[in-house]
């Protein structure tokens, strides 16, 4: 390892700043909905940013750029997957119960649900996990989201079929009778 | 930041139980602290210098500020966590040796052998990017060779800065570092970039050797540009080595002397409670503190 000075990188089309401060913030949603914990959303987030920085010069805008965004953003969550394993952490299968969180605020609505969502997402194998992530919560075309997580448009298709199924049936084993 | 169905893609969930999750899921976006505090780790690739000669090793604190992981999870990390907190807030690259014989081998490389090298190894901590050396984008040294005859790669100009940190190293960057003459080798004395290199990659397997070449590092270049630097590997072995008190001196004399450094905060991490609870560092360590 070595230390040397960065040299300012101008980039041919948008700049580093403005990718940042217009698509961060859904490149952490995606993370934490990927898996990562709000700290480690931070710290992948970061390193998602040290690559594109280092990319952006390079793309040639084949792919739109929220696709590119994307799909380094996947990747960096499968990296961190793998330490988190080797780490010997293993998200929680179970979700919290939802009549804890009092309905008296709004916010700690949201955050059980994201709670519970992130619980029964967890227990998708993460393949489907991001297909789903992208298309529903992202919100990318599928198109796009084949792009982003580099596989054939009709396995993402049975990707995101096979993930709504059993999230559904998921959510329905649990739905108090 | 929604795109359009394609006409093909199927209605996306609302509604129910599975919608009702995946609406609030939309909602989970980061708060303006957060994406501030994200800037800040990115400050100098977000900022690079007006005048674009170069990275600097005394960016203005208010783009250096820096949010490093916490301690845990540096040790988590490994080396790469705390090279990665160096990076964002120096804005000095950091190219991780890929093997563990690499640091051994640069040892005797001279400056520009090692810049070459250094840009054609991949800069960072991730396996995106260790998966793909790209020059493309390599940092050049200015006029390396020019100053591979001491032994050190040419160091851009800090510009000059209100901080302490940023006089420190303006001044020392402009003083030439005394020659090793007592032991000089044969061969071109190593960069203080490679010394310091091979200490922080050692910090994790062996800090002892790591504080061994960091003290190295501060005799042979008593002035160097990188010296905040050592100081962080320095504490960082201390505390891997359990001598705590020595690390929290070192942190708290740190703090001190450098109160604006971007590195206020790793040292914070490192040892919480050694630097002096300036109110500046209060606040930023507090919203890091998740739930």
């Amino acid at each position: 390892m070595s230390l040397l000075p960065v040299q300012p990188v101008r980039h041919a089309g948008a700049p580093f700043r403005e990718v940042f401060a217009e698509h961060a913030p859904y490149v952490w949603r995606a993370l934490r909905r990927l898996g990562a914990s709000e700290a480690d959303a931070d710290d992948l987030c970061q390193e998602v940013f040290v690559v594109v920085h280092r990319k952006l010069p390079e793309f040639e805008g084949r792919s739109s750029l929220r696709t590119w965004l994307y799909g380094i953003c996947v990747r960096t969550a499968r990296d961190h997957r793998r330490r988190a394993h080797v780490r010997n952490e293993t998200p929680t299968d179970e979700p919290p119960d939802a009549r804890i969180s009092a309905p008296q605020d709004a916010e700690l609505d949201r955050a059980g649900a994201r709670a519970r969502l992130d619980a029964e997402l967890s227990a998708l194998e993460p393949e489907k996990r991001e297909v789903f992530v992208l298309y529903e919560i992202e919100e990318l075309t599928m198109a796009d989201v084949a792009e982003a997580v580099g596989i054939p448009l009709q396995t993402a298709y049975s990707r995101l079929y096979a993930a709504r199924k059993q999230l559904a049936e998921r959510l329905a084993d649990r739905r108090p009778s | 930041m929604t795109e359009p169905r394609d006409r093909s893609d199927p209605a996306r969930l609302s509604g129910g139980p599975l919608g009702d999750l995946l609406d609030a899921a939309r909602a989970d976006l980061p708060s303006e602290r957060r994406m501030r505090d994200l800037a800040a780790r990115l400050g100098p690739l977000l900022d690079p210098p007006p005048d674009g000669s170069g990275g600097t090793g005394g960016a203005p604190p208010s783009a250096g500020e820096t949010s490093p992981p916490a301690a845990p999870r540096s040790a988590a990390l490994g080396p790469l966590a705390v090279v990665a907190g160096l990076v964002a807030a120096t804005g000095l690259v950091a190219i991780l040796a890929r093997s563990p014989s690499t640091g051994e081998r640069s040892q005797h490389a001279d400056a520009a052998r090692s810049a070459t090298a250094a840009v054609a190894e991949p800069p960072l901590a991730s396996a995106e990017v260790i998966g793909a050396a790209e020059p493309a984008e390599a940092p050049v040294v200015p006029s390396a060779t020019s100053s591979a005859r001491d032994g050190r790669p040419a160091r851009p100009v800090p510009r000059a800065g209100p901080s302490a940190a940023s006089a420190a190293s303006a001044s020392s960057a402009s003083v030439p570092e005394p020659a090793a003459a007592a032991s000089t080798p044969p061969e071109p004395p190593e960069t203080e970039a490679s010394l310091l290199g091979r200490a922080q990659a050692a910090v994790a397997s062996s800090p002892a050797r790591a504080l061994a070449l960091a003290e190295e590092h501060a005799r042979t270049f008593p002035r160097g540009a990188l010296a905040q630097e050592r100081e962080v590997i320095q504490v960082a072995a201390l505390v891997r080595l359990g001598r705590v008190a020595e690390a929290r001196a070192r942190a708290a004399a740190f703090a001190s002397r450098f109160p604006r450094s971007a590195h206020v905060r790793r040292m914070e991490a490192l040892v919480p409670g050694a630097t002096a609870p300036s109110a500046e560092s209060t606040s930023r360590a507090d919203s890091d503190q998740k739930r």
